[in-house]
């Protein structure tokens, strides 16, 4: 009968883990996407999707609206903010790899005070009129907000992948990853599509910042955290296939889920930490590429 | 078409790669730019892309000046590149590949069509590969399909920079037929290779280009004579 019920829990868990993962690949597109055009490492990005937490929060306080209608406003909101960014903190500095890292280590810092003096450091949470509510499949419960959360976050993965394959700009975004002097020799506008790809990643961001906003709390000096899930995803898929990001989602909140149940929910970073590091050491190049693959 | 006045290029201060160089390059004529090891041909092919900046000089296409302009605005200018590197993106097919190159007419989808028609005409080879990745092709096609994808743009001026590195002796002549219809189709090609044989034969104007300056340069048949000394010398320099 115990053994039943264990049983039940760990199924039960495992769907909830699956619900989270896609919304863990969401937050790690946009870091692949950035990385992948212009190979910059964006250390705000974590700090971008609390941003766009708090304006989905501030959003839905202040007009009262739907919260599910406000993340649609934050994405452009948080687009804009990319933009700005890219034009005042990144577009200089594009040929350095080291320059980027520095000015967007400064970029958290002064996102992570505004926020503090914005918003305080209490926790903060967004109470949906579907927060407690649950699919009930046979003995199993799916959280409506973490169902919509997945479907979301997998629905906006899959037009993302569509716009890079199947669109000439999408095609262009992809040749300036691949080789950015030879897209210059064709005409395409390198730097004009380097901005749009950081305004396309910090949206992402965005979209994945408010649908965090509906499942978790959050305070202001959680972005780090949140990068740290991003980096754990793009050493587990690279950063080349939309597909192998999903699978690294899961794997990461399948292995956070499980090591916080049987170790205690403090250890749910360290679970992230344990899984970078032996990633590291046993497939540095990922799950799904050789290291000579990765190379290319 | 393309003229280049006084040019001077340093990579690092006062190391200068081109020193001073004039040269002219008539329409719908094959221009070859030759010299050995270290000349400063890729340089110049570079720099007139738009890819390096130079220190002094101009470069002027059809009378309009382009030496400040970006290597995106000099291709809306008439300016087509294959670089010496590989440059393909090899994880796109080679029909993608094709149709980026047509970027700066993706506007007009019937042009796009139509241009994309003509350039297979001309490279026939890439019509049964369409849908295979640019990155499996071999090293021969794969430059075939970069001087392809530098026609999509319909260049006024294609700017070849060693079409034969790296081919084997049979692509290295599938790669200048290739270029002997080009100019049959009256496009205008500045060529810089290695290979003197095969680049002198293609090439209605030659410029001999040794240690960043221009030694001589004019309609082949009028500096052939000097041509061929120059050559002689640099062979007795590599086998000594």
């Amino acid at each position: 009968m115990l053994a039943g019920i264990e049983v039940i829990y760990i199924i039960q868990l495992f769907l909830g883990a699956i619900l989270l993962g896609g919304l863990y690949a969401l937050v790690a597109v946009g870091l692949a996407l950035i990385f992948g055009v212009m190979r910059i490492l964006n250390i705000a990005h974590g700090d971008f999707i609390i941003l766009s937490a708090y304006i989905t929060f501030w959003l839905s306080q202040i007009y009262k609206l739907d919260p599910l209608l406000t993340i649609i406003l934050t994405i452009p909101i948080a687009s804009l903010v990319g933009f700005v960014t890219y034009l005042s903190v990144i577009r200089g500095l594009t040929k350095s790899f080291e320059a980027p890292i520095v000015s967007s280590f400064g970029l958290l810092l002064i996102l992570q005070a505004s926020m503090l003096i914005a918003w305080s450091g209490d926790p903060r949470s967004i109470v949906t009129p579907f927060t407690a509510e649950s699919l009930v499949l046979g003995p199993y419960l799916l959280p409506l907000v973490r169902l919509i959360a997945f479907i979301v976050s997998v629905a906006a993965l899959t037009l993302l992948h569509y716009f890079l394959n199947k669109t000439y700009l999408g095609r262009a975004i992809k040749a300036v990853s691949q080789d950015s002097e030879a897209a210059s020799t064709l005409g395409i506008p390198v730097s004009r599509i380097q901005a749009l790809t950081f305004a396309l990643s910090v949206g992402m961001a965005g979209l994945a910042g408010g649908l965090l906003s509906l499942l978790l709390s959050f305070t202001p000096t959680l972005g780090p955290e949140y990068l740290l899930k991003a980096l754990v995803i793009l050493a587990l898929s690279g950063i080349g296939n939309i597909l192998a990001l999903l699978i690294g989602g899961l794997v990461l909140s399948i292995g956070e889920t499980y090591g916080s149940f049987f170790l205690g929910s403090g250890y749910r970073n360290v679970v992230a930490y344990i899984i970078l590091i032996l990633i590291l050491l046993l497939k540095p190049a990922g799950l799904f590429r050789s290291l000579k693959e990765r190379e290319v | 078409m393309l003229k280049i006045e006084n040019l001077t290029v340093e990579y690092r201060r006062d190391i200068e790669i081109l020193k001073n160089i004039s040269l002219f390059v008539p329409e719908n004529k094959v221009t070859a730019v030759i010299g050995p090891n270290g000349a400063g041909k890729s340089t110049l092919v570079k720099t007139i892309a738009g890819l390096i900046r130079p220190k002094r000089g101009s470069i002027t296409l059809d009378g309009v000046r382009i030496d400040g302009m970006s290597a995106e605005e000099r291709v809306k200018h008439g300016i087509g590149v294959v670089l010496q590197r590989r440059s393909v993106f090899p994880q796109m097919t080679v029909k993608e590949n094709l149709m980026l190159g047509g970027w700066i007419i993706k506007g007009d989808k019937k042009a796009l069509e139509e241009t994309l028609e003509f350039v297979l005409e001309l490279f026939p080879d890439l019509k049964q590969r369409l849908a295979l990745k640019a990155g499996s092709l071999s090293g021969g096609l794969q430059r075939v399909l970069e001087i392809a994808r530098a026609m999509m743009s319909r260049p006024k001026l294609l700017l070849l920079d060693e079409p034969s590195a790296g081919l084997s002796p049979m692509m290295v002549k599938h790669v200048y037929r290739l270029i002997d219809n080009l100019k049959k189709n009256n496009t205008t090609i500045f060529l810089v290779d290695q290979n003197i044989r095969q680049c002198v034969d293609a090439a209605d104007y030659v410029y001999v280009l040794e240690l960043g300056e221009i030694k001589c340069g004019g309609r082949k048949e009028e500096i052939s004579e000097s041509l061929f000394n120059l050559i002689k010398e640099w062979l007795y320099l590599e086998r000594s």
